[in-house]
């Protein structure tokens, strides 16, 4: 890591040494842990509160002051010995003009050899850094918000990577905490913004809320106000101001395996290649026009060698129309929803395949799931293809409403289209459910899920809810208190 | 057909120069590779469709051997039976393109489709006039009988030495697979040359002899 910073020069009689002071600098950087760099004007931090996590989305977020609109560039080589580099690079153009600009986006971080950025106006470069392999660490976060965050060490496992973060640091956007277990809060430290902390639970963190809060924090209590619940693919849960209980609800917590999700999602392909006449339809009409050709060459003259020409114009023409598929690339998409209370983690992947070599873009920031070289410009992803290949991306996760999900004990669809093949695992096959219908589960039929809801099926917890939508899965994670009227 | 002081019909000359039993045969087993490369190398249901790489290259490298060799072999001829053989070979382009353009839209490459198309007609003239001048050199060094070897060797000496040199000027391998300014430049001005070299005014002799070839 690479982290820069200036020490006066000091030269007075008495002051500290300027060799020690650049000592201490030294150790602060060092220990501070943080992958930012900055200069007077710009700051560049990768990960939350400066901390990244390999293969993980992570929050990015740039700071400049008085700064012309600048350009921020990473490479981040994913290769290794065997393979050599593989290069990921990504850029976003940062807005400038008089005051502070405050760029936020995410990013997904691969377990990376290097990783090294650039924040550059022009010619000039105002900020830049880099990480090496020791910093690609994939363990994920737990976030303490505490003004003593000491005291909760003990709760927490000695491998946990602990991380004391200020609370306006914390970005609501779910993909920003896809590298991040638990959060916990125990009111006494400044409080986050409830929607940071919604995006955080939605996007698959479990949040801990430790003892009474104070009334300062208001908007923290409202989101637990229900009491321990599903919220997205997370969890808000009070607990007691006590250690134990936080070793307690740590242990006990088994987080939503996101990226199995998706692995589920891309396990067949979604776009196939444009269907190919067969080899003898093909040979016999081009012997046919072969024929055709010599013969009215041979016997027409050159009357017969004009009908050989307009037809070699007209089987032109129609083998074009015939053969040539009707877009060069082809693309195709699917979403699961994974649903607990009102709020929904979209996770989809796009699949484009293209027939000519070249560089295919997708629309929004996204991971390519087989090892290739790619980058992301300005949120959209880009891929070099060969020809006749498909790539399957993972989308940046984010939130939605959620259409199905569990209230009271009944199932809800609360969107505005009908869902098929519903299923509640452990209890079976249910009936459709009509846009806005309320419904119980009950026992039903096991089996007969079709193939992609039985793949997702496999990494989802008993009592969960599956249906189908057109152009989505929905999932409904049961309630914390489990499946009323559900089979034991 | 003819007017006074002029020659025969350009199309009447070239259709009795396709219906010759050399050219004829020559066009059917052009044509019969092509179908050949196409039973070869048409896929199966779900595989990719490489069809036109392998038939743009087959096509062109026979356009050129077809037209180096027909171009040496009109070093004697009369100048209206140098234009029907070019006319002839640019005809051999023109009944062979459904192959290439029915290929080029299933194989979908990332090659302009104009390139694919255009290309072999100003490369089947340019070959036409370096056989040309291949004959004449080998009928000035009086080894003629050496041309069957020499057409050959000529196509094979251009392809070694681009892929020597790295350069892309005289393979017909590569150039079909990928546009080439250079190539194209190449091919553009030795096609220009050859048109000149066939439009020059036939002598009166071989006017006379292409007139009454065409009232017969």
């Amino acid at each position: 890591m690479n982290v820069a910073f200036a020490v006066p020069a000091v030269r007075r009689r008495g002051a500290v040494p300027a060799a020690l002071l650049r000592v201490v600098a030294l150790a602060v950087a060092l220990f501070a842990g943080h992958a930012a760099a900055q200069t007077g004007r710009a700051q560049v931090e990768l990960g939350l509160g400066g901390h990244l996590v390999a293969d993980a989305w992570n929050p990015v977020q740039v700071t400049v002051r008085d700064a012309a609109p600048s350009v921020l560039r990473l490479r981040i080589d994913e290769g290794s010995l065997l393979e050599g580099p593989r290069i990921v690079r990504y850029s976003a153009s940062v807005p400038g003009g008089s005051g502070v600009t405050v760029f936020q986006d995410d990013l997904y971080v691969p377990t990376f050899r290097s990783l090294s950025w650039t924040l550059a106006s022009g010619r000039s470069v105002l900020a830049s850094g880099s990480l090496g392999a020791a910093d690609a660490d994939a363990r994920p976060l737990q976030v303490v918000l505490s003004s003593s965050p000491g005291s909760w060490r003990s709760a927490f496992g000695a491998d946990a990577r602990l991380v004391d973060v200020a609370a306006s640091d914390l970005p609501a956007r779910a993909a920003a905490f896809d590298g991040v277990r638990t959060i916990l809060l125990d009111g006494s430290a400044a409080a986050p913004r409830a929607e940071s902390i919604a995006a955080a639970a939605a996007g698959g963190v479990q949040v801990l809320l430790a003892g009474a809060l104070p009334a300062s924090q208001a908007g923290l209590a409202r989101l637990a106000a229900a009491g321990s619940h599903r919220l997205g693919a997370g969890v808000v849960m009070r607990i007691a101001d006590d250690p134990a209980a936080v070793r307690a609800r740590l242990a006990a917590w088994n987080p939503q395996d996101r990226s199995g999700l998706v692995q589920a999602l891309a396990a067949d392909r979604l776009v196939h290649p444009p269907p190919t006449p067969s080899q003898p339809l093909v040979l016999s009409l081009a012997a046919a026009y072969v024929l055709a050709a010599l013969l009215g060459l041979r016997f027409g003259g050159a009357p017969g060698l004009a009908a050989g020409l307009v037809l070699a114009l007209m089987v032109s023409v129609a083998g074009w129309r015939l053969l040539r598929p009707a877009s060069p690339e082809l693309d195709a998409s699917r979403t699961v929803l994974v649903g607990g209370g009102e709020l929904a983690l979209a996770l989809k992947v796009d699949e484009r395949l293209t027939l000519p070599s070249g560089v295919v873009s997708l629309e929004g920031a996204g991971r390519p799931l087989t090892p290739i070289p790619y980058s992301v410009d300005d949120g959209t992803t880009h891929v070099e293809l060969p020809r006749w290949h498909a790539v399957a991306v993972a989308v940046r996760p984010a939130l939605r409403p959620a259409s199905l999900r569990f209230q009271d004990g009944q199932l809800i669809n609360d969107g505005h289209t009908p869902l098929r093949d519903v299923y509640v695992l452990g209890l079976g096959r249910q009936p459709d459910l009509a846009a806005g219908v309320t419904r119980a589960p009950a026992p039903g039929e096991e089996g007969g899920l079709p193939a992609p809801l039985a793949r997702l099926a496999a990494r989802l917890p008993r009592g969960t809810a599956l249906a189908q939508a057109p152009e989505a899965v929905w999932v409904a994670l049961p309630p914390l208190a489990g499946l009323p009227g559900g089979r034991p | 057909m003819t007017r006074a002081g002029q020659g025969p019909n350009v199309f009447t000359l070239v259709t009795d120069r396709l219906r010759s039993a050399d050219m004829l045969q020559a066009l059917a087993l052009f044509l019969a590779a092509q179908l050949f490369v196409l039973a070869v190398r048409w896929p199966g249901a779900g595989e990719s469709n490489e069809a036109w790489f392998a038939l743009a290259q087959a096509r062109m490298v026979l356009l050129s051997l077809a037209a180096l060799g027909y171009g040496a072999a009109e070093t004697r001829a009369s100048t209206y039976s140098r234009r029907a053989t070019a006319g002839a070979m640019l005809m051999f382009v023109g009944l062979s393109a459904p192959f290439d353009v029915a290929t080029y839209a299933a194989s979908y490459p990332a090659v302009p489709w104009w390139w694919s198309s255009l290309l072999p007609f100003p490369a089947t003239l340019a070959y036409f006039g370096v056989g040309l001048a291949l004959g004449r050199a080998a009928a000035w060094a009086r080894i003629g009988a050496l041309l069957p070897l020499l057409v050959p060797g000529l196509l094979v000496a251009g392809i070694w030495a681009d892929v020597r040199l790295g350069i892309d000027v005289f393979n017909p391998l590569t150039a079909a697979l990928h546009v080439s300014l250079v190539h194209l430049g190449a091919m553009a001005a030795l096609a220009a040359a050859t048109a000149a070299w066939l439009a020059r005014p036939a002598r009166p002799a071989q006017r006379r002899r292409g007139d009454a070839k065409e009232r017969g």
